[in-house]
């Protein structure tokens, strides 16, 4: 702490002790420190306001200077001595303006706010009509009158209001943090802010211990019994008079504490994040447009063309399970439905057609899409047109609607089919991408999907480091800087998810994509690809899919790893509800300890 | 003089006193929450709301409110629903728009569903307070008297300030 050469020093000797000499803020409180000198050996004075933090109220530092009698000479600094001490807390920046109204009214000060000097001061009563006369004095009438009416602000009565009064604290805590806080959950099955009150309470015992000697007793008994009445909540144990109803609403909390789930709206996802994700979905599609003959069924370009035209599904959604250790990523939804209005554009009965057909004769596997007239009308002609060709289709026992219209169109049919199409201006569109109801096994069978595969969500592994300070996810570490090891890994996630919604898994490509691209390049160096015949100018299609596939889940890879790491590195946002009157001790902790450091070392202590 | 009306959320209240141990508020919820309204008014309606079916988790709760001018009102409840929330914003919304509509409402619950309340009650230039049970105040129901400039207070902080204050001297001690 250094010592402007103008501050006032008094020395004074006591007895078996060197010099004491106090640093003032202000020359008039030096009248006032004379009282404290009540002749006992051990009287010390602090004052916080001249520190950098006015609220370091844990410690002050009282030097001892040899004063020479010669005036101008420096101070010979002799002796400094630490002492840990209740503190008088006078001065606070104005953003604390409701803490210094707290410690105002535990104290029987006034707060008094300088908003040029960016801070408020807390005066007795007779400091704050000193003040007012020398505003009068220096012709600031209005201040010095605003002045004078303070004190009836802060009396017996504003306290007692304060003292019942509940407010929440806002604090921001690592993800892992509250990982953490989320695994003693699961192992107490106490609910989170029964955890969070037993880590906070010793905190604010800590700064009340620091000032209880500056209150009054009746004020000090009050605070101690808030902070008693709040650390008290317990996890709720079901008792005989409770009806199922209300055990469930507490069991609710416990079971949505044991659970960290956050999510991102469209809004917030980025660009790069919707983009990749559409294009991933787009490119499944395309490859799942691959016939058995090395073609497609529907001109790639159509199937692009309403990939296109559809809004992004892209989403961000994680839910973290500390108990199981696992993470699920959900990156979109499956579900799309909307309204499409034709013109007269050829191109856009030839999407329609593209839709009908699709709906009817389901080629793309786990493509599922339905339309709907928006007229009566216009259902009714879907309808018909649907059912063509479908009387024919016989078999033993009744067949489903929609395996009959699985049938192929004969040429009359799909000619009738077109022309009802035609007539049909709007249409409803739902589509769900994928809806894997079934697996196709390589001999033919089926068989459900396994109950772990779900189609819009990837599943990790997740725990902390030794040091509790960031995630390992899939035992990979995750903290700010990229991971290659994680892009690679979530790029395999992706393609063995993929795998099972592919048409045939068992002949799921996984080519090498730079030699393909290689193959891809040099089959066009030779030829553009409408030169080439059509047996090599499909192959090549179906080349350019597959890589095009490839590309799109290494891109959506990277984008992941992003979102993870962002998500996984970040903070959470937690809410403490406390009286107000308890909320500026608990700041008092947090100007000097991390909040992070005091959860996890009051976990690791055992609570 | 301002009027000021209570809304007491029954079983909302009754139930988390009884998981806090708060017997002693419970037997005198009613001289509590009259000693403490009168300091805003004259105070105009005293209203609880409980379901018909709901017995409350002290014998004498109820006397205590009713030798206290409270009205107990038992709303029919189906099953797996209780309609109280709405019976209570209906009843507030009814007052907002009567003559004699209180300048102050007290609402005596923890539930953030009154938080649409709260937004109504300041739409129509009246002034409110919550008064919740420590351990069961929602964090929603707060932040919404922050934003709309109301006090939250926790009943039991009152009980205790009411006794130190030297009133009430006969309230029994509360037991953990």
């Amino acid at each position: 702490m250094s010592i402007p050469p103008e501050i006032l020093y008094k020395h004074s000797y006591l007895s078996g002790h060197s010099v004491l000499v106090f640093c003032q803020w202000e020359l008039r409180l030096f009248d006032d420190l004379e009282q404290l000198f009540d002749g006992s050996d051990n009287v010390v004075w602090q004052d916080a306001s001249r520190f950098h933090d006015p609220l370091r109220v844990t410690r002050v530092r009282i030097h001892a200077f040899l004063l020479s009698r010669d005036s101008g000479t420096t101070p010979t600094l002799m002796w400094f001595r630490d002492y840990a001490l209740g503190v008088m807390l006078r001065e606070f920046p104005i953003s604390q303006r409701a803490d210094a109204k707290v410690f105002a009214l535990l104290q029987n000060l006034i707060p008094v706010e300088e908003p040029d000097e960016d801070r408020v001061l807390l005066l007795t009563k007779d400091e704050v009509m000193e003040k007012a006369a020398r505003l009068r004095n220096t012709g600031h009438d209005q201040e010095a009158y605003k002045l004078t009416t303070l004190p009836d602000s802060y009396n017996e009565e504003a306290f007692r209001s304060l003292f019942s009064q509940m407010s929440t604290k806002t604090v921001n805590i690592r993800t892992p943090t509250m990982y953490r806080i989320l695994m003693e959950v699961a192992d107490t099955s106490e609910p989170r802010d029964v955890i969070l009150r037993k880590i906070l309470a010793p905190q604010i015992d800590e700064s009340f211990d620091q000032i209880r000697a500056d209150i009054d007793i009746e004020k000090a008994r009050l605070i101690h019994f808030s902070i008693d009445n709040w650390k008290a909540k317990k996890k709720p144990e079901r008792t005989e008079e409770m009806d199922d109803a209300e055990w469930k609403s507490h069991y609710q909390e416990i079971v949505r504490d044991r659970k960290l789930e956050f999510s991102r709206r469209r809004e917030e996802l980025s660009e790069d994040f919707r983009m990749n994700v559409k294009s991933y979905l787009k490119n499944l599609v395309l490859l799942n447009n691959i016939n058995d003959n090395g073609g497609f069924f529907y001109p790639p370009e159509i199937v692009e063309k309403f990939w296109d035209l559809i809004s992004d599904n892209a989403a961000l959604e994680v839910v973290i399970y500390p108990s199981s250790e696992m993470l699920t990523l959900l990156f979109y939804y499956n579900h799309r439905a909307f309204e499409l209005v034709f013109e007269e554009d050829p191109d856009d009965f030839e999407l329609l057609e593209f839709l009908g057909l699709e709906m009817r004769n389901r080629r793309i596997q786990n493509l599922d899409i339905s339309l709907r007239g928006l007229s009566p009308k216009g259902q009714r002609i879907l309808d018909d047109i649907l059912d063509i060709d479908t009387s024919d289709v016989t078999g033993g026992g009744l067949i489903p609607t929609q395996f009959k219209r699985m049938h192929e169109l004969s040429e009359e049919g799909l000619g009738r089919f077109r022309d009802g199409l035609y007539t049909i201006k709007d249409v409803m569109v739902e589509m769900n991408f994928p809806m894997v109801r079934l697996l196709v096994n390589e001999d033919g069978s089926s068989s459900n999907p396994p109950d772990q595969i779900r189609f819009n969500r990837i599943e990790f592994s997740l725990s902390l480091s030794e040091d509790q300070s960031i995630f390992l996810l899939d035992g990979i570490p995750i903290d700010s800087h990229p991971s290659d090891d994680l892009v690679f890994h979530i790029q395999k996630k992706l393609l063995e998810f993929s795998r099972f919604i592919y048409r045939k898994p068992w002949t799921f490509p996984l080519p090498d994509p730079v030699k393909l691209k290689e193959e891809i390049d040099s089959t066009l160096d030779e030829s553009t690809l409408d030169n080439l015949d059509e047996d090599r100018r499909k192959e090549v299609a179906c080349k350019m899919t597959i890589l095009g596939f490839h590309n799109s889940v290494m891109q959506l890879s990277r984008t992941l790893e992003v979102a993870l790491r962002r998500e996984l590195t970040g903070t959470q946002e937690l809410t403490i509800v406390m009286p107000m009157v308890l909320t500026p001790l608990l700041n008092m902790q947090l100007t000097e300890r991390d909040i992070d450091e005091i959860i996890l070392k009051s976990l690791e202590e055992g609570g | 003089m301002d009027t000021v009306g209570i809304y007491v959320d029954g079983m909302n209240i009754d139930l988390g006193l009884s998981h806090a141990g708060e017997s002693g508020i419970q037997l005198n919820i009613g001289s509590i929450l009259n000693e403490y309204a009168e300091q805003f008014g004259s105070i105009i309606d005293r209203i609880v709301h409980i379901d018909e079916t709901y017995d409350w988790r002290i014998e004498g709760t109820e006397t205590d409110l009713v030798d206290n001018g409270f009205d107990v009102i038992r709303d029919e409840r189906f099953p797996y629903k209780s309609l109280t929330d709405f019976r209570i914003g209906c009843q507030i919304i009814d007052r907002l728009h009567a003559e004699d509509c209180p300048d102050m409402f007290i609402l005596v619950t923890g539930d953030k569903d009154f938080l649409v309340v709260l937004e109504y009650i300041d739409q129509h230039d009246r002034r409110a307070m919550i008064i919740g049970e420590s351990n069961s105040l929602a964090a929603p129901l707060l932040q919404k008297c922050q934003e709309l400039e109301f006090d939250c207070h926790s009943i039991q902080l009152i009980s205790e300030s009411i006794k130190s204050s030297g009133v009430l001297t006969q309230l029994p001690t509360t037991q953990r």
